[in-house]
């Protein structure tokens, strides 16, 4: 059932929402006629449009759902996660995102094959591994993403929350493969300025509500005052910070965007405009979130804080803003992760292992056909909850830790460090890779980790990149330096001569 | 600490991170330009000066 009856304006501005979204997405479609049109925009993404697609694509239902009920749930505290996050944007900016932009290929795994390429098929085995290892963590992802979906539209109009998640599968599914990285950068703009203005908007209307900053204040000091302190221990929220941190300085969705960019220049630009929205955003969700356990203390979930909240506080029209805000929210990071997962198996695996002679319309269809198929999986999913554990917030950190255990140490010693070779690297993705998964499931399934590590370790993070780093370290050294042609794009003092020899 | 507090000093730590990372892209920048154009200077003058 819905939760209240709806205003038509309400109805009528999330479906003109709706429909400029398909229209940006047909207006991609028209747009694109190649593989580099359809996943990196043809590389002519500038700094404002790119700041925000990084925002936009980085800020998803974790954020406007997941996070602001863990602002309810937990209180103002939760908001030191962001210097965390901000920490990998840091790592991303010296050592990563202007590397990866002068590479200036279309997929993080085309970066596996060429840098651990001496896997005696031209990277092509060390690609399919990336692939694989992406595909499934997006899907996890993505599965939060859809149950998010669900969760609102079954609070807005009362269908059942299968039906809802079928929706905005449907809609990012459509746009998506039929309008690729342009629809999707364009859409995620869009996406990023509306999330910016619909919490900017309500946190006044809020504070006014309950008597600015100093009323929450006075209210929580009295009787729950951890609500605006901190009630999170020091190792769960370093936990979340190595887990956000890690992720984002190696996150395949928007090394994505950044090859869509113009140069490297626009890249450092970027990654500045994208850190003003996560400051503003970031801040007004805290906020929001602790305004709305005084005003609503007893939500079935925390996940509905933001839903109630703009069916409840805030008007019609301000009401659908936020809403079109969260939906933005889902759907730009939906987007970004179809088409990267989907390019996992289009790109990376038919394009390169299957048929390597397709031809360009062939490769684009491969594309869109890999969407729909990577769309429909995590819905699958989603519908079975209890695998991923219930919180929105909570997927989304599993799927950060995956991401970060196995691509932050590949990705940086790659870039920087000479001696690592491909054995090293491949082991490295798939022992921080296997460490998180294993970690997950000895804490959050069946209990096998012991107390005392929990205690001290908060994030599965922790110990995949510790294994990666020490397996990539170790192998690396155990075994043959990488040839010269690994290490040439990425080192000027490296040139490859005709005998295949270092200079 | 008060709300306020812990707003204000999250929003110092904002502040250093996106100052940070707007002079280090500046910086970066300005680095490669001059770069550029010392790479340009090379290439004239093996090319005879220019003329």
């Amino acid at each position: 059932m819905a939760l209240v009856p709806l205003d038509p304006l309400f109805v009528g501005t999330v479906v003109v929402y709706f429909l400029v979204i398909l229209g940006i997405g047909y207006y991609g479609y028209v747009k694109t006629e190649d593989e580099v049109d359809f996943l990196v925009a043809g590389r002519s993404i500038g700094p404002v449009v790119g700041g925000a697609t990084l925002s936009a694509t980085q800020m998803s239902a974790g954020t406007l759902v997941g996070t602001f009920g863990i602002h309810y749930l937990l209180g103002f505290g939760f908001i030191w996660i962001w210097p965390g996050l901000w920490a990998g944007w840091i790592v991303s900016i010296l050592l990563v995102a202007p590397q990866m932009r002068r590479f200036g290929r279309l997929t993080v795994p085309d970066f596996i094959a060429v840098r651990y390429g001496d896997d005696g098929a031209d990277g092509d085995y060390a690609r399919a591994i990336g692939a694989i290892l992406i595909v499934i963590a997006y899907t996890v992802y993505l599965s939060a993403q859809i149950t998010a979906g669900g969760l609102i539209f079954q609070s807005l109009i009362g269908v059942a929350q299968e039906i809802g998640m079928f929706i905005m599968v449907l809609t990012a599914v459509i746009y998506t493969s039929i309008g690729g990285m342009r629809a999707s950068i364009l859409t995620d703009f869009v996406q990023a300025v509306m999330m910016a203005t619909g919490v900017l908007v309500a946190l006044p209307v809020s504070l006014y509500f309950l008597g600015g900053l100093g009323g929450i204040n006075a209210i929580f000091q009295s009787f729950q005052p951890s609500i605006v302190g901190q009630a999170l221990s020091t190792a769960d929220i370093v936990g979340f910070m190595a887990a956000f941190g890690f992720s984002i300085a190696a996150a395949p969705y928007e090394i994505t965007r950044i090859y869509s960019m113009r140069d490297e220049k626009t890249v450092r630009q970027a990654i500045g405009i994208t850190l003003i929205f996560q400051a503003i955003i970031g801040t007004s969700v805290a906020l929001l979130g602790i305004s709305m356990r005084v005003m609503f203390p007893n939500l079935s979930t925390p996940d509905l804080a933001s839903v109630i909240m703009s069916l409840n506080v805030l008007g019609p029209i301000l009401g659908a803003l936020l809403i079109a805000a969260v939906f933005s929210a889902i759907l730009s990071t939906v987007d970004s992760v179809m088409i990267v997962s989907g390019a996992g198996l289009a790109h990376d695996i038919y394009g390169k292992l299957i048929n390597p002679d397709a031809s360009d319309t062939r490769m684009v269809w491969a594309n869109r056909i890999s969407v729909a198929v990577l769309g429909t999986i995590p819905f699958l999913l989603a519908l079975n909850k209890g695998l991923l554990g219930g919180l929105v917030q909570l997927i989304v950190v599993l799927q950060a830790s995956m991401m970060g255990g196995m691509f932050f140490v590949p990705l940086v010693f790659g870039l920087h460090w000479k001696r690592a070779n491909t054995l090293g690297g491949v082991t490295a993705m798939i022992t921080g890779f296997s460490t998180v998964v294993i970690w997950h499931i000895g804490t959050e399934i069946m209990s096998f980790v012991p107390e005392s590590l929990t205690s001290v370790i908060g994030d599965p993070v922790i110990p995949g990149v510790f294994v990666s780093f020490v397996t990539l370290v170790a192998v690396s050294l155990a075994t043959r330096t990488p040839s010269p042609k690994c290490l040439e794009p990425f080192f000027k003092d490296v040139t490859v001569t005709d005998g295949g020899s270092e200079e | 600490m008060s709300l306020s507090s812990q707003l204000l000093t999250f929003l110092a730590v904002a502040v250093v991170y996106i100052g940070f990372t707007f002079l280090w892209g500046w910086y970066k920048g300005r680095q490669e330009d001059r770069e550029e154009a010392s790479t340009d200077e090379n290439t004239v003058d093996t090319s005879g000066g220019g003329r």
